[in-house]
């Protein structure tokens, strides 16, 4: 059968709206396959949620419920999507590139010997085999990458906020059900308990000041401080970000740090401080909607990226931002 | 107390600091040239960090496994350096841009050539190709326990506990060794290694032993090489800077902070 | 249809750019500079409040004898503030068992406005009572190079440097010595190693260490390496404090913003923040230049390139446009030498050098060596702990404390000190690894000079502004590995084989090159310039420098 088959996700009772993106491409990979699709929902109770996803208009949609399933349990959640995907032997299987798909994936391509791609920006069908073309950015955003892989199900997590979330369809999906056969035994890991902790998630940030190598020393994060201050009047949340430099060089804590080794952001409006824009740090902040670079080396690769740019010393320069941004407001 | 003993797999990349205008896309050859010299994958460097906390913790035994068609024995050697008992090199023209479900296997096929394995350490993902898969690939063709993104990693007579990253916190979780656990980076940097260490290393590091696909892997016509379709340069961002001059700062600040509230 | 025109296009308005600009200017012609960074003057600059508040530091170049280059006459330089300081002491070395060697001038300035100087038998004197302490005949071979640099070398080196290089199969002016036996070249020379060098000029271990030492500050020759006979007596010079010792008042930006008045006044328009991308080139000839920007610069005579081969040839000019031969010298032009840690240190007190109770003059020489006494670990070790840990367990370590000749360094009653020591290849440690050594080349900095000055502690220092070959890279294109020599110095890219076949004349009609990359080679002041001018003006008629 040329089924393709979505993992979906549940936030807060709800279908998660990166699950509609994936409904969204998934339509489009069934039709030149000639095949069906079809959403499964994992959970202790996900009825609400297969109404929602049966709306978006797939052939199926499973639901996989079980008390076991209630909160993630990566052992029982991989051993229940193995006995999906043996069950109904999809030709494709994709998931959101996120911390659960990303956890379960490669264990489950091992346990039923295919292939997977992460992070993907784009598929298509090879017309002439079928096979899934897998697009995705390597070597931190410089390139960009066509796979094709063996095995069956064809493999893949798919970034967010790539493709459109899929509108509602005149025709509903079928809601079934599937019944996993899982137990306490196939536990492995084993949780203790979960701790919240209050940190900088620079992923909610409207803005974002972030200071880099050039700010010369840590008090140079003082002065952006003041930056972010004044601009949070009209930009709304600004919070500080910065390159691995100012952290290895104990400048800022590493919460704050943007890039590959830390967080993936794209802010309404983002300020760059003395970051010269080493390619480690460009991939995390190259999406952001406006990006400003103030720097004192012309040539700098910041520039590069930047809408706007000054050429001017941070610490003549951003007194000056303060000041004016002070009297606007 | 029997030792632990640790394998951390340490991947090979291009300096992933190294500026913009170091990296070129060839297209045809479907290669990305990074003219910057090669480090330790960060994460796999993190990976080792935790191996040596727990080896001055709980008395480890440190394992290093690197996989390429040609590894750099001065790069890993400085694992040798920061305290790792042994290096492995696993290099055979056979290994080159292998996908990562084959890189797993050979890795898989090494750490059960060497036997004795409680605890396998991995970064949390690759610098270059960010994929993410090789760590729980690897641990689930082991059949072992596989906890991913640690921050922290203790071991506890036969348990492992590790706090583990999830989203606005972490979990506590607990396995029995052997185990495997993908490393993030807030376990911290790799130690800094002195001179003296390096002096000591360099007499350590007189024979690195050098494992060739016919000496360990167990299904060598079963590995598959990534295959690329196409690779191209991102495509342009449409960005173009647009510098603002000014005669005073007044005015250059003026302008600039037309450019950032405007919309 | 462009958007500027000038006669003569610049590209680069580094140091040799600075210095050809006026000679353009000077025979009539409209020049234009164009500089990708946003100061011109390429090493030879300075920064304020470097590397503390109330400091001036020097980022690039440090040691520097202007007055010598034909320039500071021709365009009275020195009306144009640049002004030099001659101390009478010149090169010293303390060593660790706290014996010292101060060589004196032996040819002081003795009109600092004309820099002409004059052979001091005083001075001689001292130097050779410096050097019987530790060996009679290495005192005697003293006097007889002395006698042999003054009669035959000196002036055949002036000649040297600026005139433009020799066909291979003509002698230059150093090569005519060797049919000269009273000037005391031997053939072999040109094909010796610095150790073989060493070895050949003295016979105490004093004078060896700082031989070798001396190749490193003069070119970055290792031992091993062949120095050819202009760097083997640019070395001995320094060894044996030849020439004065010289410090430009306001550091190096002194003379950039000399040159650049002097340009200024002469027409020469300077853009900085104006990175060029390509050479335009019509049929075989240079037809202008292409900003980054999309600008369209039009050169109605000539390009003249103050870049290095890869920029030049690689970048700008397209590998596609050259020639297999091109391609294969191209790809040997090595840069692997010439690597520092380097720059500015802030101190509030001068090191009170234990050896100073033999000879106070230790204190207050411009280049100030402390070193092992360990001739074996120079020879056989300095350079591969170099290269295997970025830094070498025993500091050689040059300071040059020129606050006390020129107070515009630092506010009173403080000093600043430069200091250098060799490392390698940028390429050989990761950027974070360099961040590491950085630190780790400051903290054993400080332990080992407290062995020589024990006031050198931790407190005595303000701040730093030490620069790795990383950082070198990153802002200087040319640079490759993050070397100040624009590419090794040693035999084939050196003299007459330096850059690429053509030298000054490329291979392109009207594309010129003036910089370190070719004949004359790095430091402030070499003749690359100077002689790239008289080749232009060969070719254009133009009116010629007397010199």
């Amino acid at each position: 059968m040329n089924e393709v088959l979505i993992l979906g996700e549940i936030l807060e009772g709800s279908m998660d709206p990166k699950t509609l993106e994936l409904v969204g491409i998934g339509r489009k990979l069934a039709e030149d396959l000639g095949g069906g699709l079809s959403v499964a929902l994992m959970g202790g109770a996900v009825s609400a949620a297969a109404e929602q996803a049966a709306s978006v208009g797939p052939d199926h949609v499973y639901k996989v419920e079980h008390p076991l399933l209630e909160g993630f349990t990566p052992d029982l959640w991989l051993a229940a999507l193995e006995q999906i995907c043996k069950k109904v032997k999809p030709k494709i299987l994709l998931m959101s590139h996120v911390p659960l798909g990303m956890e379960l994936g490669p264990r489950l391509a091992v346990r039923l010997n295919t292939r997977l791609t992460t992070d993907c920006i784009d598929l298509s069908i090879d017309p002439a085999d079928g096979l899934l073309l897998r697009t995705k950015p390597v070597s931190g955003g410089n390139a960009i990458s066509v796979f094709k892989c063996p095995g069956e199900p064809q493999m893949a997590t798919m970034r967010g906020k790539v493709f459109g979330a899929a509108e509602p369809a005149e025709k509903e999906g079928e809601i079934g059900d599937l019944v996993p056969e899982i137990d306490d035994s196939m536990i492995k890991v084993v949780s203790l308990g979960v701790v919240r902790e209050e940190i900088v998630s620079l992923d909610k940030a409207d803005a974002v000041v972030a200071g880099g190598a050039g700010l010369g020393d840590e008090g140079g994060f003082e002065m952006l401080s003041d930056l972010s201050r004044a601009l949070g009047k009209t930009l709304g949340n600004v919070m500080l970000g910065c390159s691995r430099v100012a952290v290895d060089k104990g400048w800022i804590s590493s919460d704050h740090q943007v890039g590959l080794t830390g967080s993936m952001i794209s802010p309404d409006v983002y300020v760059a401080v003395g970051i010269s824009g080493a390619i480690q740090h460009l991939v995390g902040m190259v999406h952001s909607k406006k990006i400003i670079a103030i720097n004192t080396d012309k040539g700098c690769n910041m520039f590069k990226v930047a809408d706007y740019g000054v050429v001017e010393d941070y610490e003549k320069l951003i007194p000056a931002l303060v000041k004016r941004l002070e009297e606007l407001s | 107390m029997t030792e632990l003993n640790i394998i951390v797999c340490a991947k090979q990349i291009p300096d992933p600091e190294a500026p913009l205008s170091d990296v070129r896309v060839d297209g045809e050859k479907k290669e990305v040239f990074v003219d910057a010299p090669n480090v330790i994958s960060p994460f796999d460097e993190n990976a080792l960090e935790a191996a040596l906390v727990l080896q001055e913790e709980a008395g480890a035994r440190v394992t290093v496994l690197s996989l390429g068609r040609k590894v750099s024995d001065t790069v890993l050697r400085k694992s040798l350096a920061a305290g790792a008992d042994e290096l492995i090199l696993l290099q055979d023209n056979a290994f080159e841009k292998l996908d990562s479900h084959s890189v797993a296997r050979v890795l898989a096929d090494a750490i059960q050539r060497i036997g004795d394995c409680d605890l396998v350490l991995t970064g949390r993902q690759a610098g270059d190709w960010d994929s993410g898969q090789v760590g729980l690939m690897l641990g689930e063709i082991l059949g072992l326990p596989c906890i991913s993104l640690a921050r922290e990693i203790k071991v506890e007579g036969r348990q492992v506990q590790v706090k583990k990253n999830i989203a606005g916190g972490y979990e506590q979780v607990r396995a029995a060794l052997p185990a495997l656990v993908t490393v993030s980076n807030e376990v911290g940097e790799l130690r800094y290694i002195s001179r003296t260490r390096m002096m000591k290393m360099l007499r350590k590091a007189s024979s690195i032993p050098s494992w060739s696909s016919g000496d360990f892997v167990s299904t060598p016509d079963a590995l598959q090489g990534m295959e690329i379709k196409e690779l191209s340069s991102p495509p342009d961002m449409g960005r173009s800077c647009e510098f603002i001059e000014g005669a005073t700062l007044e005015e250059k600040a003026d302008q600039l902070v037309a450019a950032i509230t405007s919309f | 249809m462009a958007d500027k025109s000038y006669d003569a296009v610049i590209i680069g308005g580094g140091h040799h750019g600075t210095i050809i600009a006026p000679y353009l200017a000077k025979a009539g012609l409209k020049v234009g500079v164009f500089e990708r960074l946003d100061h011109l003057g390429g090493g030879a600059v300075s920064f304020n409040d470097t590397p503390a508040p109330g400091f001036r530091g020097n980022f690039c170049a440090h040691f520097t004898r202007f007055y010598g280059h034909p320039a500071y006459k021709e365009f009275n330089l020195r009306a144009e503030g640049l002004e030099y300081v001659f101390p009478d002491t010149n090169e010293a070395v303390i060593f660790d068992d706290e014996t010292s060697y101060v060589a004196y001038a032996g040819f002081p300035v003795v009109d600092p406005k004309t820099g002409k100087t004059e052979y001091s038998e005083t001075n001689v004197k001292k130097t050779y009572d410096q050097i019987a302490r530790f060996s009679e005949a290495d005192a005697k071979a003293y006097l007889d190079w002395t006698e042999k640099y003054k009669e035959y070398i000196r002036p055949a080196f002036h000649r040297f440097r600026f005139s433009v290089p020799t066909p291979y199969g003509v002698p230059d002016p150093l090569e005519e010595l060797i049919n000269n036996p009273k000037s005391g070249i031997d053939p072999s020379m040109q094909y010796m190693t610095a150790k073989e060098v060493a070895h050949y000029f003295f016979e105490s271990e004093e004078l060896r260490i700082l031989t070798l030492r001396g190749f490193l500050t003069s070119c970055g020759i290792y031992p091993d390496d062949v120095p050819g006979l202009m760097y083997t007596f640019a070395t001995l010079h320094l060894v044996l404090g030849w020439e004065t010792a010289a410090i430009a008042k306001g550091g190096t930006q002194s003379i950039t913003d000399a040159l650049v008045s002097a340009g200024k006044k002469l027409g020469v328009e300077y853009f900085i923040n104006s990175e060029v991308d390509k050479v335009l080139i019509e049929g075989e000839a240079a037809k202008g230049i292409r900003l980054l920007d999309g600008t369209m610069i039009e050169a109605k005579q000539m390009v003249v390139s103050d870049n290095a081969t890869p920029q030049l040839f690689l970048r700008m000019i397209g590998e596609d446009r050259l020639s297999t031969q091109m391609k294969r010298k191209v790809d040997t032009y090595f840069f692997d030498r010439a690597q520092l840690f380097w720059g500015p240190v802030a101190v509030h007190e001068l090191p009170q050098w234990k050896a100073a109770r033999d000879n106070p003059d230790v204190s207050a020489t411009p280049r100030t060596y402390f070193a092992p006494k360990d001739l074996a670990f120079m020879e056989d070790k300095y350079m591969h702990e170099i290269f295997l840990f970025g830094m070498p367990s025993k500091f050689f370590l040059l300071t040059a404390p020129d606050s006390i000749w020129d107070p515009t360094r630092a506010p009173a009653g403080k000093h600043s000190i430069h200091v250098e020591d060799f490392t390698c290849p940028a390429r050989i440690f990761s950027r974070k690894e360099w961040r590491n050594l950085h630190d780790e080349f400051y903290d054993s900095m400080i332990a080992q000079w407290q062995k020589y000055a024990p006031n050198m502690t931790k407190d005595n220092f303000i701040g730093e502004r030490i620069t790795t070959p990383i950082d070198i890279q990153d802002t200087h294109l040319d640079m490759r590995e993050g070397g100040w020599s624009e590419g090794n110095c040693g035999g084939a890219q050196s003299g007459r084989f330096r850059g690429l076949p053509g030298g000054f004349r490329t291979f392109v009609k009207g594309l010129y090159m003036c910089s370190s990359g070719v004949t004359g080679g790095p430091a402030i002041g070499r003749g690359s310039s100077y002689n790239c001018y008289q080749i232009i003006a060969d070719d254009f008629g133009l009116s010629k420098p007397e010199y």
